[in-house]
């Protein structure tokens, strides 16, 4: 994109960008090498970007690498994405209390409104933000606490020069150069230890934060040189899905022996589902004290992989391990389609690296194209 | 003002999902370990609700389960949840004295499309506590004029001392409805009909309607409802007519917890109540 308001800002200007963003009362989260991964959390300077490492990645593998050069942003994506600030794994929806009489006092949990920017969000993740806000802030009743967390939220995407094995972004159009949605876009270009980034506003908050920094009109090399980047990442993605007609495809075969066989290798860890960044689904927990009078309910993650996750009357709905996978598949490849318009996938690839045994949906998606079940009617849709 | 209403103006915090306490007013037993609730706001007026509307019942400490209003659109005195003790918390909520305090989130989800019904006969048919949902829709449909000349219920249950809501059976068989029984095992004292509720479709003991100019809803247990379907699409009721209300577990009833995924429907967002027509693909794929 020839964009006349891209700018080259230096390592210097990155520095600067996230001094502006502090100076107008951000909160910035960065990613950070924290626990053997690279995770973001909030950032005190850019001297705690991940520098010096990358990540490689593999179906139920992931290892840092250090990696020779200046690159800040030089890898894919860790277990964790934006989701852990966004949509909290715990938050306290209310307070109740009964009094003698027995009678109940309510206090809701008032979110808090924090100014956050998100610094080096992957073009993919930009993707699964846009995903929960339409589950979790565009239906029929919003989230509050996504809605509090979300609704001043500065992003700051990084376009991707450096995707894992198991990436497959292209696929579902959503990477590895950034769709709409950001204030800002940096593309990193690496020259050995020297770093430079091509900066471009994707609002008008984006335009003002980059004119507090010093920067540089992008040359027309510059700009060949940020084209380069995103092509060399997409020459170096091998993992793909078809996803022509894929909700029929999956909901032609949920009575598919495949399904069976995947649940020979699935441990129901639910890991896939705390790693996908766009997983939303919530369990309520009421929690008493030891008064027996004071009762707060928690909000937690929950995953479809739990049995209880769909308990009714006579026990579990979903007992069977492959009714589980099943449900995870077909809900984020397929009925999010029905439900929200739009896949729930963004083909970030953590669900393949962070499955314990290895689970490749793209792997698996091939075999049902390969073998397809019985056909069956298919007109069945919300009404 | 308590603290619930106070915070229900909060701008970003919906309605539903705040706990309003209710008192409940008065106790009806059934039958053993189900019980109706009569339920009033503690503080404000009685919300309005649609029959098949579900609500988020809370027992203090113990947690929400999602019930069905029970009693008629046009009771303005208080609402009805018939519940059945299953586990620990709709057992909390049966075991609710009369003047304790229970909380409610709702009523939500969608409505029986009485509005749209064209057809001369309605055949509203329930199993076991699916009778519940479905008094709202019969009282209405029985007060409604427009094209429903002929409303009938079909009703099943395990046992004939499991049977509930007698008295509204007498009152509606009065006031013109037909009313049909059956139960899974007689007993010494039950001389009606013994099988399965689609055993009285199209019979002497049961009804014998008009098939083609015929809506029907139903509630009931998924099997019962699936096997409902097929016998009224073979008697000739058009599919887009056969109407159900589905149960999955529900938590948060604002579309946001994903737990009553069921195929590509959200019930409590885009149900209870479902088109047979849209959900025959999925509705009897085991687990799904």
């Amino acid at each position: 994109m020839n964009t006349p308001t891209s700018v080259t800002i230096d390592l210097t200007g990155l520095g600067e960008l996230v001094s502006e963003l502090v100076a107008r009362g951000y909160e910035v989260y960065g990613p950070q090498v924290h626990n053997g991964v690279i995770t973001p959390d909030l950032l005190r300077s850019v001297e705690d970007l991940p520098v010096g490492w990358t990540d490689e990645q593999e179906g139920g593998r992931y290892r840092l690498v250090r990696r020779n050069d200046g690159a800040r942003f030089g890898y894919a994506v860790g277990p964790q994405s934006w989701k852990e600030v966004l949509h909290p794994a715990r938050t306290k929806v209310w307070s109740m209390t009964r009094d003698s009489a027995g009678e109940l006092k309510v206090t809701m949990t008032e979110p808090d409104r924090p100014l956050r920017a998100f610094v080096g969000v992957r073009p993919c993740e930009l993707a699964a933000i846009a995903k929960q806000d339409r589950v979790l802030m565009h239906g029929p009743h919003p989230d509050p606490v996504y809605t509090a967390n979300r609704e001043n939220t500065f992003v700051v995407v990084v376009n991707c020069g450096e995707p894992a094995a198991t990436c497959f972004c292209p696929s579902m159009g959503t990477g590895p150069k950034a769709g709409p949605g950001y204030d800002l876009a940096l593309t990193e270009l690496v020259d050995g230890s020297e770093v430079r980034y091509i900066a471009e506003p994707g609002s008008d908050l984006g335009a003002a934060v980059l004119r507090g920094v010093p920067s540089a009109v992008t040359s027309d090399a510059e700009r060949e040189r940020g084209r380069q980047v995103i092509a060399d990442a997409v020459d170096r993605i091998t993992r793909q899905i078809d996803t022509t007609g894929i909700r029929d495809l999956l909901f032609g075969n949920l009575e598919s022996p495949r399904w069976d066989q995947i649940a020979e290798r699935c441990l129901t860890c639910g890991n896939c589902t705390l790693a996908c960044p766009t997983c939303f689904c919530t369990n309520m927990e009421d929690v008493t004290d030891l008064s027996g009078d004071h009762t707060d309910r928690w909000r937690t993650w929950d995953s479809c992989f739990s049995l209880e996750f769909s308990h009714m009357g006579p026990g579990p709905h979903r007992a069977s391990v492959k009714s589980r996978y099943r449900q995870w598949l077909t809900h984020k490849l397929g009925s999010w389609i029905d439900q929200f318009d739009e896949s729930g996938c963004v083909g970030c690839g953590r669900c393949i690296t962070w499955c314990p045994v290895g689970i490749d949906l793209t792997h698996e998606l091939s075999e049902f194209r390969a073998a397809p079940g019985p056909k069956r009617e298919l007109e069945g849709q919300p009404t | 003002m308590n603290a619930a209403t106070a915070t229900m103006e909060s701008a970003v915090i919906s309605d539903l999902l705040i706990p309003r306490p209710y008192r409940v007013i008065h106790k009806v037993d059934e039958i053993p370990e189900v019980v109706t609730l009569h339920v009033v706001p503690v503080d404000g007026e009685l919300p309005q609700f649609a029959p098949a509307q579900v609500s988020m019942l809370g027992a203090f400490g113990v947690g929400e389960a999602a019930i069905s209003v029970s009693s008629p659109v046009s009771n303005r005195d208080f609402h009805a949840y018939t519940i059945r003790r299953a586990g620990p918390i709709s057992g909390a909520l049966v075991d609710t004295p009369v003047g304790g305090v229970i909380t409610i989130r709702g009523p939500f989800g969608n409505m029986w499309p009485l509005d749209s019904v064209t057809t001369p006969q309605l055949l509203v048919i329930g199993g076991g506590l699916g009778i519940a949902p479905l008094r709202a829709a019969i009282e209405a449909a029985a007060e409604q004029g427009g094209p429903i000349e002929r409303l009938s219920v079909v009703y099943g249950a395990k046992d004939p001392s499991s049977l509930i809501f007698e008295a509204d059976l007498d009152r509606w068989r009065n006031a013109g409805v037909e009313v049909a029984l059956i139960v899974d095992e007689g007993s010494e004292n039950w001389d009606g009909a013994v099988g399965v509720v689609p055993d009285l479709l199209e019979s002497e003991d049961g009804v014998e309607l008009d098939w083609t100019n015929t809506t029907a809803f139903i509630c009931g247990p998924d099997i019962m409802m699936h096997f409902c379907a097929l016998r009224l699409t073979e008697l000739g009721v058009p599919e887009g007519r056969i109407w159900f209300t589905m149960e999955r577990n529900m938590q948060c009833g604002n579309a946001l917890c994903g737990h009553c995924q069921l195929g590509p429907f959200i019930v409590c967002r885009d149900g209870p109540v479902v088109n047979y027509q849209s959900i025959r693909p999925f509705h009897h794929v085991r687990e799904l």
